[in-house]
């Protein structure tokens, strides 16, 4: 080793612990940054949650200015002064109302759910995977269909819906929140990603079509699969127009509508019951979250 | 257990959860008529069938003159008795028929022996079934119990309670209800709810019950059934031994869901009636949902008559004795709004279909009383055709007006729309706009050659000769005070500056005001007819010295005064109220100004002018005189009942419904004069009223009410007369026009960027 | 050989309830925009009208500078947080999940919070004003829509960065291994490796995000009504109004608007982002 090796290999030594302190604060720096954006994020569930264990009288008092419009200004504690679980018993225990449309909310979640699970998945599937005469027009057709606001779309489905006589009936929402186009492309973006080869390979195993589905392409779509009924979960626990506009019998709402018509006036019920609602999804959507971000190659590599 | 199968146990739980919960719904369920009430879905079930038969409603004549019918029964021998107070000859008779109301016969009363029963103050009274009538008589701290037996002689009991130790003195003597059960004993209720079953040869009382705990609202009987109502449960019990029945789980939901079904029982009536076949087991009810026959023990009870085709169904009217004939007959004596007597008979014809083919679908989106007894007298003079009444806003559910208004649009556009809108609070401009809205100016013009009609209102309505709309009542804005007042009130910017000109000679209460909405509804209602260009556009200027006026007059009312008035609450926002009148008397105020709804309300404006010299004019008008419209009636143009329709239409707007007390005065002539002449004759030496009221400074202020003159009743006839525009009664440029006006009042933001927002908006909405 | 036949046997039971709930319905509404709402085929007056509405000018042209805002804005965002979270390892994993809370929110209760952050009397106001600064009225001046863009970046930032992240994993380490060796800096790898490798997936992204951004109409209807402050009028507004006023006839011909363009523009990025 020459000498002038050596004095290289100090100083890549040098720099390379600078270049690891240095890399060190980048990374705390990094992190700091993700930190404050997290807390930023999240910030809206400490409201609920204050908000649910504040008594009625302390949150009049805080925010009196904004549903009366008398001078001054909305205020707020971190710490209610008079913490109260009043409002988590009436949620619970007082308002029976309250549960019958959260499993009205349920019922339409399990249908919607189960029927993409079992009639989207396997289409994004076939329009991935497959090639077939018309193929490219279903294709852009569901693309089209996904662009149309509801609002527009409502008078017509209504009228095809009244036709089968399926208005003011929980079906009346479940099934067309079932062919969400919306799902079936997502799902259909990811099974695009599995690599031919792995089908070839299983293929040639001998598997048959449905096998390769169940087996290759149901594991390998996991992320996209996972990501599109979370969404399509998500979107039952806060869909307000359907409702309204196919079912006629109050008895039949979700609890996504129970939401905004409590909202003004009993702010820390609607607080208490805006947490409740949000926990089913929130709680779902931590457990999928692994599953989200697992890429198709982290699949891959299991296989 | 690694972190990743926890992840699938949860979904797999959650899965699991979710499709039990799938499995046990999502069947299809029949469409609610938003009635709970387990019986009225069978009869929906049932009316599904097209099946065959219905009890038919007539209305048999009563004697005239009744001011309070105490008792209905039906006799042996098949005569119908009533007992009853006449106030044209101030008398208590016994009328009697035998030919159902053809001809009544005064029972003739040995006058002499009852004296003294008839002196004393009698609450009750009962018919047996052999014609006895017996009457229950406080006379100062002694209870009488007056017979007076089929052939008119009179027999007297002193009637002696045997528990007076046990309950409240005071009001153990005042008899409440009397009733004879099916043995023909006579059973008495006090106020302190204590049943007594009184022994008619001695005067002796027994307990039978003693209920003071649950405080009856009234009972009624049923064979040997007593059925007490408190609220939310009825208590039975047998009527012989005064043994507690079992409870009856279906009339306990049934009072436990309408609480209005055990309100305290009055000399108008009760909200419910029961009645019992003889001997037999069952028990026959009546509420405003219908007729009700229920087996003791059973779960359901059985809807005989759906109330929504008959008089039962309006909710003015309340029900004093149901009688059954036969299982086929039905009495009911009830008492309409007017406070007058009804006598109706239910007969089941079974060739009628069970539910009326003929369905009139009537969307209205807000429930009125008025919209029920019109409903009422139309089914009928057609009790082949079903009113349907449609409201779009409940109440009881955070449903808004746009959700109500989306939902009737789907209905419209789906074909299967209401027959008849009642358009208040609906897009009535926007639905004359896309053509679907029919000219009824057919039906307007029967009505204006028949009974006459206000010509400046219908001129209001008239676009090129057709009128696709029409209200069945309007009223007016009125300023009154005095003499500088009224003439300061004749426009906005007057009124405004008359205030700033008060508040700068220091004098601090002017206005009436209870909130800034109130101020800006009220001025809304005076001023908005002028605000819409004939191209559809809204005027810049007039809503600039609408709001300006308003921040005027607002700021020139010292702030406490929202307190002050706020404290009064209870009264309708923006209309005169008495309450309101006696401010300028009191000097709390310098002058009213709002709308007028009625007679009763003119009544009180014309006796502050007359006992007080306090003027009233139309407000605001030199701009344009302006009328608020109510009641607003359209038939759709896809209607395929417009025959239907417009009869309909004709009852709404007829002679007889405008006639009946509502905010509103009838557009109908004939109905008008009809107000009028009540007005003119209302108070005499025997019914008097007047408002009295001492304030925490101790002014005291007083007066009786009086008729108006004819001349005051031709000045506001005059008035309703020279009303020439309808108000801007578009829901949506309304609430724009308040929400940012209120903000413009309070000072979030000046008067010019509020006008600047509300053109914006209300310029985008009229674009759209 | 895939049998030719099998594709159809898993999309057909799917595409005939989309015929069935979906496309019918569609062809309704396009059948619709050539007729009047009381009947009567009428050719293109429908859209005539609608293009000279100036209402639904507005609010074509605020939906448009919202999507132009909000699409860049959420994509390089969620892009950057997701390379942030994915270069500084996998103990990210808490940190990911309170970036996707936002998304689980309700949209009424998003708007309970709106109200009580962005009244003219609200808290936002309230620090503001205690800060020594000058109170906005937020919903009421032309800062509506810099609300309605950062609800719309706050519900969606953190759903989007995990679909960057899935795509993020999906590039192989061996590519980056290979690039290590050739010299490639973390630049370089980021330009040339990264961004061509994840292009497919900012397609699906885009989309994902265009759609979502309708979405901010509850959010916006909740609190402001049907007529909010000018900026943050938009298309859905509109066809809502429409709809109230039965002008289903000029609704349908809107709406059939939107869907060309935004179809054509989905196209245009489909071709862009695709193209091998």
């Amino acid at each position: 080793m020459t000498e002038k090796m050596k004095r290289k290999r100090t100083a890549e030594r040098k720099t390379a612990a600078a270049g690891r302190i240095c890399r060190r604060a980048i990374w705390i720096c990094l992190k700091a940054i993700q930190i404050f954006f997290a807390v930023f994020m999240v910030s809206p569930l400490f409201f609920l949650v204050t908000g649910s264990i504040m008594g009625e009288a302390e949150l009049s008092e805080y925010l009196s200015p904004v549903f009366t419009g008398q001078e001054g200004y909305a205020c707020w504690r971190l710490i209610p002064l008079y913490p109260t679980l009043k409002n988590v018993v009436e949620v619970l225990f007082d308002s029976p109302e309250f549960f019958h449309m959260f499993w009205n909310t349920m019922k339409l979640t399990a249908g919607i759910i189960l029927g993409q699970t079992f009639l989207a998945v396997p289409a994004a599937w076939g329009l991935a995977r497959y090639s077939f005469f018309g193929k490219k027009a279903i294709y852009q057709m569901y693309l089209l269909l996904m662009m149309m606001p509801f609002q527009v779309m409502m008078l017509s489905e209504y009228l095809v819906l009244e036709g089968m006589g399926l208005n003011n009936t929980l079906w009346a929402v479940i099934l067309p929140g079932v062919f969400s186009t919306f799902s079936v492309f997502l799902m259909y973006r990811f099974f695009l990603e599995v690599p031919e080869e792995i089908l070839e390979a299983a293929r040639v195993d001998g598997a048959g079509e449905m096998r390769m589905f169940l087996l290759v392409g149901l594991p390998l779509g996991r992320t996209g699969i996972v990501s599109a009924l979370l969404l399509q979960f998500l979107e039952c626990f806060s869909m307000i127009e359907q409702p309204i506009a196919f079912l006629k019998d109050k008895t039949l709402y979700p609890l996504s509508l129970y939401l905004p018509e409590i909202a003004m006036g009993q702010t820390g019920f609607a607080f208490c019951a805006s947490l409740i609602a949000l926990l089913p999804p929130l709680f779902l959507f931590l457990a999928g979250s692994d599953n989200l971000a697992r890429g198709i190659a982290a699949g891959a590599v299991k296989l | 257990m690694n972190g990743k199968n926890m992840t699938r146990l949860i979904s797999l739980l959650l899965c699991l959860v979710l499709m039990t919960a799938g499995l046990g719904g999502c069947k299809k369920t029949s469409p609610s008529t938003g009635e709970t009430n387990g019986a009225t879905e069978l009869l929906a079930e049932e009316g599904g069938t097209g099946g065959k038969g219905r009890f038919l409603e007539t209305e048999l004549p009563l004697p005239e003159n009744i001011r309070r019918l105490y008792d209905t029964a039906l006799l042996e021998n098949g005569t119908i008795a009533l007992f009853l107070w006449n106030d044209k000859e101030n008398i208590y008779q016994i009328q009697e028929t035998a030919d159902e109301g053809e001809s009544w016969k005064v029972r003739d009363i040995d006058l002499e022996a009852a004296t003294e029963i008839f002196a004393g103050y009698i609450d009750t009274a009962a018919i047996s079934a052999d014609g006895t009538v017996g009457i229950l008589s406080k006379n100062d701290d002694r209870l009488l119990l007056g017979l007076i037996l089929p052939d008119g002689s009179v027999e007297k009991r002193e009637l002696t309670l045997p528990d007076m130790e046990n309950q409240e003195q005071d009001y153990a003597l005042n008899i409440t209800g009397s009733a004879f059960d099916a043995e023909g004993s006579l059973l008495i209720e006090n106020l302190n709810s204590h049943f007594y079953k009184v022994d008619l040869t001695t005067g002796n009382c027994e307990l039978l019950q003693d209920l003071e705990e649950k405080y009856i609202r009234h009972f009624g009987v049923a064979g040997n059934k007593v059925l007490a109502v408190a609220e939310g449960e009825a208590v039975l019990f047998d009527s012989t031994t005064g043994e507690l029945l079992e409870e009856e789980t279906v009339l306990n939901d049934m009072l436990a869901a309408d609480s209005s079904l055990s309100e305290t029982v009055s000399d108008s009536g009760k909200p419910l009636v029961f009645a019992g076949e003889n001997g037999g087991e069952v028990i026959f009810y009546v509420n405003h949902q219908g007729l009700f026959c229920h087996t003791p023990g059973g779960s359901v009870s059985e809807q005989l008559i759906n109330g929504s085709l008959t008089s039962m169904g309006d909710t003015t009217v309340s029900f004093l004795d149901l009688v059954m004939v036969d299982e086929e007959h039905f009495l009911l004596t009830a008492v309409g709004s007017q406070g007058e007597a009804k006598l109706l008979k239910y007969s089941y014809d079974k060739d009628a279909p069970s539910v009326p083919e003929t369905e009139l679908k009537v969307y209205a989106l807000e429930d009125s009383s008025f919209l029920r007894q019109v409903i009422s007298a139309y089914q009928k003079e057609h009790q082949d055709v079903y009113v349907n009444l449609q409201i779009g806003l409940s109440g009881d559910d955070g449903m808004t007006a746009e959700d109500a208004v989306r939902a009737l649009n789907t209905d419209i556009l789906a074909g299967s729309g209401p027959d008849v809108l009642i358009l208040d609070g609906l897009p009535a401009e926007k639905y004359i706009e896309k053509g679907m809205l029919a000219d009824i100016s057919p039906v307007i013009e029967e009505i204006a050659g028949k009974d006459g009609i206000f010509e400046n209102v219908r001129q209001a309505y008239d676009s090129d000769g057709a009128i696709y709309q029409f209200p069945a009542r309007f009223y007016v804005s009125l300023v009154n005070g005095e003499e500088e007042a009224v003439e300061a009130g004749s426009s906005l910017k007057k009124l405004a500056d008359f205030m700033t000109g008060k508040k700068t000679a220091g004098e601090s209460k002017i206005f009436p005001m209870r909130s800034a909405e109130n101020l800006l509804e009220k001025l809304y209602a005076a001023d908005s007819a002028a605000w819409m260009e004939s191209d559809g556009k809204l005027t810049e200027e007039a809503v600039k010295e609408y709001l300006s006026c308003a921040k005027q007059i607002y700021d020139a009312e010292p702030t406490e005064s929202e307190d002050v008035y706020y404290s009064y609450g209870g009264m309708a926002s923006d209309t005169i109220g008495t309450l309101d009148a006696t401010g300028v008397a009191l000097k709390t105020s310098k002058l009213n100004y709002g709308t007028i709804v009625s007679m009763t309300e003119f009544t009180t404006v014309y006796s502050m002018k007359s006992q007080y010299g306090i003027d009233y004019e139309l407000a605001d008008r030199e701009t344009v005189k302006s009328f608020v419209p109510c009641q607003l009636a359209g038939i759709s143009s896809q209607t395929e009942k417009s025959g239907e329709a417009e009869e309909f239409l004709q009852a709404l707007l007829g002679a007889e419904c405008g006639a009946y007390s509502f905010s509103g005065f009838p557009v109908n002539r004939t109905a008008y004069e009809e107000v009028v002449e009540d007005a003119a004759n209302r108070y005499d030496e025997y019914s008097q009223g007047g408002i009295a009221v001492s304030t925490d400074e101790g002014d005291f202020f007083e007066m009786t009410f009086e008729n108006p003159t004819p001349e005051e009743l031709d000045k506001i006839t005059g008035i309703l007369e020279s009303a020439e525009k309808p108000a801007c009664m578009d829901r949506v440029i309304k609430e724009i026009v308040l929400e940012q006006g209120e903000k413009a009042l309070k000072g979030d933001m000046t008067v010019e960027e509020a006008v600047s927002e509300i053109m914006k908006k209300c310029s985008l909405y009229l674009a759209e | 050989m895939k049998k030719k036949y099998t594709g159809y046997l898993f999309v057909l039971p799917h595409f005939s309830g989309v015929c069935l709930f979906l496309l019918l319905p569609f062809l309704d509404v396009v059948r619709r925009a050539f007729v009047r709402t009381a009947g009567g085929f009428c050719g293109f007056e429908n859209f005539k009208l609608v293009l000279t509405n100036e209402a639904f000018r507005l609010a074509a042209g605020n939906t448009v500078k919202f999507t132009l805002v909000c699409l860049p804005l959420l994509l390089l965002l969620s892009l950057l947080l997701a390379v942030l979270v994915y270069s500084t390892g996998k103990a990210a994993g808490i940190l990911k999940n309170c970036y996707l809370v936002p998304m689980a929110v309700p949209a009424a209760c998003v708007a309970l919070l709106w109200k009580l952050l962005f009244d003219s009397h609200g808290l936002v106001n309230g620090v503001a004003a205690s800060l020594g600064g000058t109170p906005v009225d937020w919903m009421n001046t032309g800062s509506a829509f810099g609300v309605l863009v950062g609800s719309y970046l706050w519900k969606n930032t953190g759903y989007v960065m995990v679909l960057w992240i899935a795509a993020l994993d999906g590039i192989p380490q061996t590519v980056y291994e290979a690039a290590e060796i050739d010299g490639a800096g973390r630049a370089a790898a980021f330009f040339y490796i990264t961004l061509p490798c994840i292009r497919p997936a900012a397609f699906t992204i885009a989309v994902f995000s265009f759609l979502n951004s309708f979405k901010v109409f509850r959010e916006a209807y909740l609190v402001a009504g049907n007529y909010p402050q000018e900026s943050i009028y938009l298309l859905q507004h509109v066809f809502n109004n429409w709809f109230l006023s039965l002008s289903v006839d000029k609704m349908v011909a809107g709406a059939v608007l939107l869907a060309l363009v935004a179809g054509a523009a989905v196209w245009a990025l489909q071709r862009t982002l695709e193209r091998q």
